[in-house]
């Protein structure tokens, strides 16, 4: 890896100091449209990220050479190593982009690693990054609390970072009048939530709803807002348990314990391996709840793993599955298959879903970037703060990523019911708006 | 529909129980045998889990890779000993500087998994199957059955080869004064080698049932367990193989009963109860329930 000269560096902060006069400067300015039916249009008063508000700011390092660099952290090694296909994913993309031209003429060259989950790694990984490999932006920093630390690394350090496309759902990274240097990449969890809460209400109106969740923040965001989408409505949480999922990865007791309360459906607020051995643990148990599983637990490894115990489980999603043989026929998937094949992805990374998802975050920020007025990280961002309607990646037939700043600033709104039949994901019902109902929820709430 | 789920709690206890016990009685073994505590007995387990995992990833059938596991579980603590152990001077030179060694090779044993297999969510099939067998209402799975059969077959095969065989009497003769035993014509480096292969190749069966249990490999599987274990030898007495074995069994019901019991111990405070049932019994019996107490010349 190249370091950074101290006379690169020192070139780059009076580059950045002129940057950041030319972006204050010139702050009344619109944004214009860039490519792929991508709208920005950012007035002067909705500009979300301020470079004003950062202390050590940087607008262009690492991305005002041949390059852009793009930095990445998750685990590749522990327990949640699943999650490293998401890195495969990004780099067959930028393989894929950088073939056909790259953005504006520049190669992305990703430099990608691993925190084992660990959300202290990760933010030391973050300022390696940025301090020493000069990285532009982050993309797909999988984990919640991973993700939590890299902001608090920033915000300590007075940087501003873009950090795009996390790989978490988690609706505190929806808030860009509180931090607007941070965007989801997957669903909103709360979006899950509000999503199961209307199939019971359509489907199972009485049920009694046993939960099973992480202990940590990725837990609680589904708790919480399906319990707020079931308010008032005859849907009742007839018992609830939780589990530390860096100590535990086997919850059973808790199953035994969820099994005895008589419930008739059951939320698994979990990801990883802890979540196909509680799909064992129930299906031992002889309990035979109506079972929903996250979207990040319904990936083909860990369905796999969960094998006849993960039958009749629903789940959602917002993109294609490539193991899935009946979106082959999609354009998009194709793309995939022969682009991806092309750049490396063996035939097992070709069926991964989170492989998929690594894919959609690079075509997310090939298009982010195209749209963007400049390679400039505050533009970067107000770019990404006001989308309307961009199509990219997998994305199902139908679901649109759209923001707008901090009234709506989760790009998915719609969510396709899939269910667990004969080993593979069936769609159910037709691709649903939840995003309203969400967005009730957190007016009300 | 309480019996039901006391019956199941009762099961949920022993399984975990059942794999404190086995550890524990590798713990056990090693105790008896140098007079010392094994802090890389759970990493060692680890370890070879790993290698029945690679042999099942090339093609193998999971009990013949269970079976082959063990069986370089034995050579592995064996060699270990052999290079590591001996070159110390063994357990009655330097006890402390070789604890310290174990717990060098428990980081060694760790890295090195990792460095070698990363991690793994591993497909490992059940021992005994996918079955389960209702009783009282409580479905109960067959892999539970045959683990709990595994671990009743170890103590009594241990029960019986430090009884009645001539291997049990060396391991004991050289544990309670290596210097007359080697003058009484027993290779004193030889039968421990023996020892801690035994050691390691049960421990090897408590990983791969863990494995099996938990759907992964990964290389801190055996951490927690590795807790519990000392607990259950503690509880047990450190010098007694039933008593490892009772200890697993109780450490592991206590927790699991009164988790799902007592309210305001929540699964968050799932290491209390054992610990607290622990320190009750040492305050009463310091030698633990089993274990032989130390006798000391005034």
């Amino acid at each position: 890896m190249r370091k950074m000269t101290t006379g690169w560096r020192l070139g780059a902060v009076v580059l950045a100091v002129g940057l950041i006069a030319a972006a204050c400067g010139g702050r009344d300015e619109s944004g214009t449209s860039g490519g792929d039916g991508a709208s920005t249009t950012a007035p002067a008063e909705q500009v979300l990220a301020d470079p004003a508000d950062c202390t050590n700011y940087k607008g262009t390092t690492g991305a005002d050479g041949a390059t852009i660099k793009i930095g990445g952290s998750l685990p590749q090694s522990g327990l949640f190593k699943v999650f490293d296909k998401v890195r495969v994913g990004m780099n067959a993309y930028f393989d894929f982009a950088n073939a056909g031209g790259g953005v504006q003429g520049k190669q992305l060259e990703l430099t990608s690693l691993d925190d084992a989950y660990l959300p202290e790694r990760t933010r030391a990984n973050a300022e390696t990054l940025t301090a020493t490999d000069g990285v532009f932006a982050l993309l797909g920093v999988v984990g919640t609390e991973n993700n939590k630390s890299v902001q608090q690394y920033f915000s300590e350090t007075g940087q501003c970072v873009p950090n795009l496309a996390v790989a978490s759902g988690f609706p505190g990274f929806g808030d860009p009048a509180k931090d607007p240097w941070i965007i989801n990449g997957l669903p909103n969890y709360g979006l899950e939530s509000v999503a199961f809460a209307d199939y019971l209400k359509q489907n199972k109106p009485q049920a009694k709803v046993a939960i099973l969740s992480q202990n940590d923040s990725f837990g609680e965001s589904y708790v919480t807002s399906f319990k707020s989408a079931i308010e008032g409505t005859g849907i009742t949480v007839a018992a609830e348990q939780t589990f530390d999922p860096r100590a535990e990865s086997n919850p059973q007791g808790q199953v035994t314990t969820l099994a005895g309360s008589g419930a008739d459906a059951l939320l698994l607020g979990v990801t990883s391996v802890p979540c196909p051995n509680a799909l064992k643990s129930v299906k031992d148990s002889g309990w035979n709840p109506l079972t929903y599983v996250t979207l990040t637990c319904s990936s083909k490894v860990l369905m796999d793993v969960a094998g006849d115990a993960a039958e009749g489980t629903i789940s959602t999603r917002a993109t294609y599955d490539p193991s899935d043989p009946d979106s082959a026929s999609q354009p998009s998937v194709q793309e995939f298959k022969t682009e991806g094949a092309k750049y490396g992805l063996t035939p097992e990374d070709l069926n991964d879903l989170n492989v998929a998802t690594g894919w959609n975050f690079g075509a997310y920020l090939t298009q982010l970037l195209k749209a963007s007025p400049e390679l400039e990280r505050s533009k970067v961002m107000n770019t990404a703060w006001f989308q309307d309607g961009v199509k990219f990646g997998m994305n199902l037939d139908g679901i649109t990523w759209s923001t707008n700043g901090a009234e709506d600033p989760y790009g998915y709104q719609q969510l396709q019911f899939v269910t667990r039949t004969g080993g593979k994901w069936v769609p159910q019902g037709e691709i649903t708006d939840y995003g309203s109902q969400l967005q009730q929820q957190e007016a009300g709430g | 529909m309480t019996v039901a789920l006391f019956v199941q709690r009762v099961f949920d206890g022993l399984q975990a129980g059942a794999i404190y016990a086995i550890l524990a009685l590798a713990i056990v073994v090693i105790f008896r045998a140098s007079g010392l505590l094994n802090f890389a007995q759970g990493e060692l387990a680890m370890f070879t889990t790993f290698i029945a995992w690679a042999l099942l990833d090339s093609g193998l059938p999971w009990w013949a890779a269970t079976i082959l596991a063990t069986v370089i579980g034995f050579g592995l603590g064996a060699i270990l000993y052999r290079l590591l152990i001996v070159r110390l001077g063994g357990a009655a030179a330097n006890p402390l500087a070789i604890v310290i060694v174990t717990i060098g090779l428990f980081l060694m044993l760790n890295d090195g998994a990792g460095i070698i297999w990363g991690s793994n969510p591993a497909k490992v099939p059940r021992l005994f199957g996918d079955g389960r067998v209702e009783l009282l209402g409580a479905g109960i799975s067959v892999q539970v059955l045959g683990l709990l059969g595994v671990l009743a077959v170890l103590v009594i095969g241990f029960g019986l080869l430090f009884q009645r065989t001539k291997l049990g009497l060396a391991l004991r003769a050289v544990t309670s004064n290596p210097e007359s035993a080697a003058l009484a014509g027993i290779k004193v480096v030889t039968t421990l080698m023996i020892g801690w292969g035994l050691a390691a190749a049960i421990g090897s069966l408590a990983g791969t049932f863990t494995a099996s249990q938990n759907l992964s490999v990964d290389t801190n599987m055996m951490q927690i367990t590795l807790i519990y274990a000392f607990a259950a030898a503690t509880l047990g007495g450190f010098d007694s193989p039933l008593g490892a074995v009772i200890g697993g069994l109780v450490i592991g019901l206590v927790s699991e009963l009164v988790v799902g019991y007592v309210s305001i111990i929540g699964p968050d405070l799932r290491l209390l109860p054992g610990f607290v049932l622990v320190l009750a019994v040492l305050l009463v019996r310091p030698q633990g329930l089993f274990g032989s107490a130390k006798v000391a010349r005034a």
